[in-house]
């Protein structure tokens, strides 16, 4: 009987070995990015295209659940902040090797930080860490210290964007040369890449881990999202990460395509140069913002609910959001007349000409290119004379930047932010004084108040989330009500997946995770 | 006098002719390539807006953003940069800013793919319209004519990108024939070796021909019309030779000319032209980098594509101009 219960039992085991074998079994997933990527490594840039495939090729210390956003375990096991608020000691996972066979040491973890910081290097992502980055120490093989220059609950978000390199390689073979043969610890291994055509990553097999089950990824930039759309349903592709509103709207009654959405977290603006009048009188700002029924037209321009008003520059579902109040109390009701009125009070002011002609700056894609036509429409009921200019980018950002002219070139500009997981994101680089300075990218506005200056700084260096909840909410209705951004809207983040594709997570910080702490993806065949 | 037996001098003389012709035409396209390069310089130079800039990315403190520009040479003064980049480019040294790779390595691909296409497009499409132009011109006003015609209409009013998009919708996504974007596999480099190459090749192709045989078929079709009313063509009709070899060994030979522009000129559009349909197909040429290179201030990448282009059109042309002066004597070079 119970040899009869063993040889069932082992059956039973054997089939589910097997099932499980066959998940594993490998396959090639491909997905397709609009803009090829650039670099190999992080301290060269972290342009949207390459940070996916940098999260493909490296670790990080602590990585953030897609679905509840809170910092998880990856190469650090465990954590703790001192009594000081400022000094994080993390514990590093042992035995972890880079993809060429080398250990993955606390002096690895230093080396990532210190090469960002050195101002040798000349790294873009050097500022978003000195700003709050004291000093990275290896006080053991598996143990780093983090040291911050103040308190700041919000360093896990960079914490989690920096990917650990090799050290001994880099200095071995120097960055550019690391570049064309990029080597990490992550669940898959650089292979080949054909600009313009194909990236190819192969499974690591050794990856600490889990196995990853798919056995080679491919990434095809193809520029054209309908395109896209096409190869996604004749299976060229199995993943696409954005979409068209026309096509999402067409693939909900695929059966063959699984869409995934999840709030964006991109913000999406109108901001007044504050330098210029009319533009730093808070009555143009109101007219503008009365004479355009913003609501109506994202509905309109974004079928299928792609895309939501916005009322304050946090998502709505992020934690300190004050989306009710905002809407409520600070978002102004559509009303041409009241919009006219305070015109003709400017004019007759001198503060304004009548036919002064107002130019709304916007980079070529559509989205803002829109949003600064629905713009210029309502304002042009109003009376203003209103000309939307879109401007490629490498020609935008001289003129955000104010180069050449303090006073800046613009009038009006749509813009977009995209923040991730925490306030401090949405609120410090766009609207804290220390950012009002000629040539910043991020308070293009040059808004200044010194209450938001201490509301911010206390929010960041506080470390009681309700606390930081009760300063970022009055930070927001002051900065709002000030009109000197419009809030536009945030477009709903979509990825479809094929019908191969099992096991696909969501992540709205809109990597595409294939291997991690959630998800082992795989394919069929 | 207008054409005559087709070589109406010695073998020896026409060689000698054009043997200074063209070392005298060499001679000319590098003063006018060594212009281009410091016309194409300055215009960089003087484009708002810089690589590190971009790469640097919104929300960048701006000494972060000096710092990149001082490390990427941007800095130096303008006569250093140009010699940096002219030697660069001869040496081989010269990098992409935004890919850092050498130029030869970025382009190669690149430049193969769209060789490849354009080639492809050129032949199939002179291949197809010079017997539609002929048919065209001979069976003037009947069927064969109207027709003909009606596709040459379409061909040149229908936008190139809409062509493409629709190719892949009927037999990409309907019919499954074909693959919907990219460049399929290739040897060495060279898709049309593959099948799967010829099946990625079809509907960027057949996009850009379109066009381009609707152009050419008319031209053909009026040059040769034209061509049939001159004297020489009565002359052998009344020689007695037969109708076909009157049109096709002596009209047709004579009718080239205004074609063979055409040719010129559709290797001209096939790299500026040819950027929507490589987006659209995301087929990788020079086209699409181009685009690329523009969008990311590339200038190194710029400088070097656009001398290399302009090399590959003094080529063309040059090989156009002999090909006129084998084909039509009466073209002499002095």
């Amino acid at each position: 009987m119970k040899t009869k219960m063993l040889l069932a039992a082992g059956l039973l085991l054997a089939l589910l070995a097997q099932g499980a074998l066959a998940q594993t079994a490998g396959g090639t997933f491909t997905f397709a990015l609009a803009k090829d990527a650039v670099n190999m490594d992080y301290i060269d840039g972290d342009d949207h295209s390459s940070s996916i495939i940098h999260h493909l090729l490296y670790d990080q210390l602590i990585q953030f659940d897609p679905v509840t956003q809170i910092p998880t375990a990856e190469l650090a096991t465990s954590w703790e902040l001192a009594e000081d608020g400022v000094t994080l000691t993390m514990h590093l996972q042992e035995g972890i090797t880079f993809h060429n066979g080398e250990a993955l040491t606390a002096e690895d973890v230093v080396y990532s930080f210190d090469r960002i910081l050195d101002e040798e290097n000349a790294s873009p992502m050097r500022g978003k860490f000195a700003e709050w980055l004291e000093d990275v120490v290896a006080v053991d093989e598996t143990t780093i210290q983090i040291v911050h220059q103040f308190p700041f609950a919000a360093s896990f978000l960079y914490i989690a964007e920096l990917h650990i390199v090799p050290m001994d390689l880099m200095e071995e073979v120097g960055r550019e040369a690391f570049a064309l043969a990029p080597v990490g610890s992550g669940p898959f291994v650089y292979t080949e890449w054909v600009k313009g055509e194909r990236l190819v990553l192969d499974r690591n097999d050794v990856y600490w881990m889990k196995t990853p089950n798919l056995e080679r990824v491919v990434m095809r930039p193809i520029p054209e999202l309908t395109v896209q759309a096409l190869e996604l349903e004749t299976g060229g592709i199995d993943l696409m990460t954005e979409m068209a509103p026309a096509d999402y709207v067409r693939l909900q009654t695929s059966d063959d395509v699984t869409l995934f959405t999840a709030s964006g977290a991109t913000y999406y603006y109108i901001a007044f140069n504050l330098a210029k009048a009319p533009f730093n009188d808070i009555r143009f700002r109101k007219a503008v913002y009365r004479s355009v029924d913003l609501t109506g037209a994202v509905g309109a321009v974004f079928q299928g609910n792609t895309a939501t008003r916005a009322f304050g520059s946090l998502p709505e579902s992020l934690w300190a959001s004050d989306y009710d109040y905002l809407r409520e109390n600070v978002a102004l009701e559509t009303d041409l007349d009241i919009a006219r009125d305070l015109i003709s009070e400017l004019v007759d002011e001198g503060v304004m000409d009548k036919d002064q002609e107002i130019v709304i700056w916007t980079p070529t894609d559509d989205t803002r290119r829109n949003l600064g036509t629905v713009m210029a429409t309502g304002m042009q009921q109003a009376g203003l004379t209103v000309r939307v200019q879109p401007t490629d980018w490498g020609t935008f950002i001289p003129v955000l930047l104010r180069d050449g002219n303090p006073e800046g070139d613009w009038d009006i500009i749509v813009l977009g932010w995209t923040g991730n997981s925490d306030p401090d994101n949405y609120m410090f680089p766009m609207f804290h004084g220390s950012n009002a300075i000629i040539g910043t990218t991020s308070n293009l506005a040059l808004y200044q108040n010194d209450a938001v200056d201490v509301l911010l700084d206390a929010a960041r260096r506080a470390s009681d989330q309700s606390v930081r909840e009760t300063l970022y909410v009055e930070a927001q209705r002051i900065v709002f009500a000030s009109y000197v951004q419009i809030p536009g809207f945030f477009k709903l983040l979509i990825n479809a997946a094929g019908p191969r594709v099992n096991g696909y997570i969501l992540d709205p910080q809109e990597y595409v995770g294939l291997c991690n702490q959630w998800t082992n993806v795989y394919v069929d065949d | 006098m207008s054409g005559a037996p087709l070589l109406g001098r010695s073998w020896a003389e026409t060689r000698k002719l054009m043997g200074s012709y063209f070392v005298r035409r060499v001679l000319q396209s590098l003063f006018v390539l060594l212009a281009l390069s410091l016309i194409i310089f300055f215009i960089l130079k003087a484009a708002p807006g810089n690589i590190a800039q971009i790469m640097a990315g919104i929300g960048a403190k701006l000494e972060d953003i000096a710092a990149l520009e001082e490390r990427m040479g941007l800095n130096s003064p303008w006569p250093v940069q140009y010699w940096r980049f002219l030697r660069g480019f001869f040496t081989g040294d010269l990098r992409s800013a935004a890919f850092n790779e050498p130029l030869l390595t970025v382009m190669s691909r690149r430049l193969l793919a769209s060789a490849e296409l354009g080639v492809v497009v050129i032949l199939f499409s002179v291949l197809l319209s010079i017997p539609a132009g002929i048919l065209s011109a001979v069976r003037r006003n009947t069927i064969w004519d109207y027709a003909i015609t009606v596709f040459a209409l379409a061909g040149i009013s229908v936008p190139v990108f809409w062509i493409a998009l629709l190719l892949m919708i009927v037999f990409g996504s309907w019919l499954r024939w074909l693959p919907i974007s990219g460049r399929g596999m290739d040897i060495g480099g060279l898709s049309i070796l593959t099948l799967d190459g010829w099946r990625h090749l079809v509907i960027p192709a057949l996009s850009l021909m379109l066009v381009q045989m609707a152009m050419n078929a008319r031209l053909m079709r009026s040059s040769l019309l034209e061509v049939l009313q001159q004297d020489y063509v009565t002359t052998a009709r009344s020689k007695g030779l037969r109708e076909v070899r009157v049109i096709l060994r002596h009209a047709v030979r004579n009718a080239l000319n205004p074609v063979l522009t055409n040719v010129g000129l559709m290797t001209q559009m096939l790299f500026a032209g040819a950027i929507l349909t490589e987006t659209v197909t995301a087929w990788p040429g020079v086209g699409r980098l181009v685009y690329q290179a523009i969008v990311m201030r590339d200038e190194p990448l710029l400088f070097g594509l656009t001398l290399v282009i302009a090399i590959f059109f003094q080529i063309t042309y040059l090989a156009i101009d002999l090909l006129y002066a084998y084909l039509d004597p009466v073209i002499v070079y002095d």
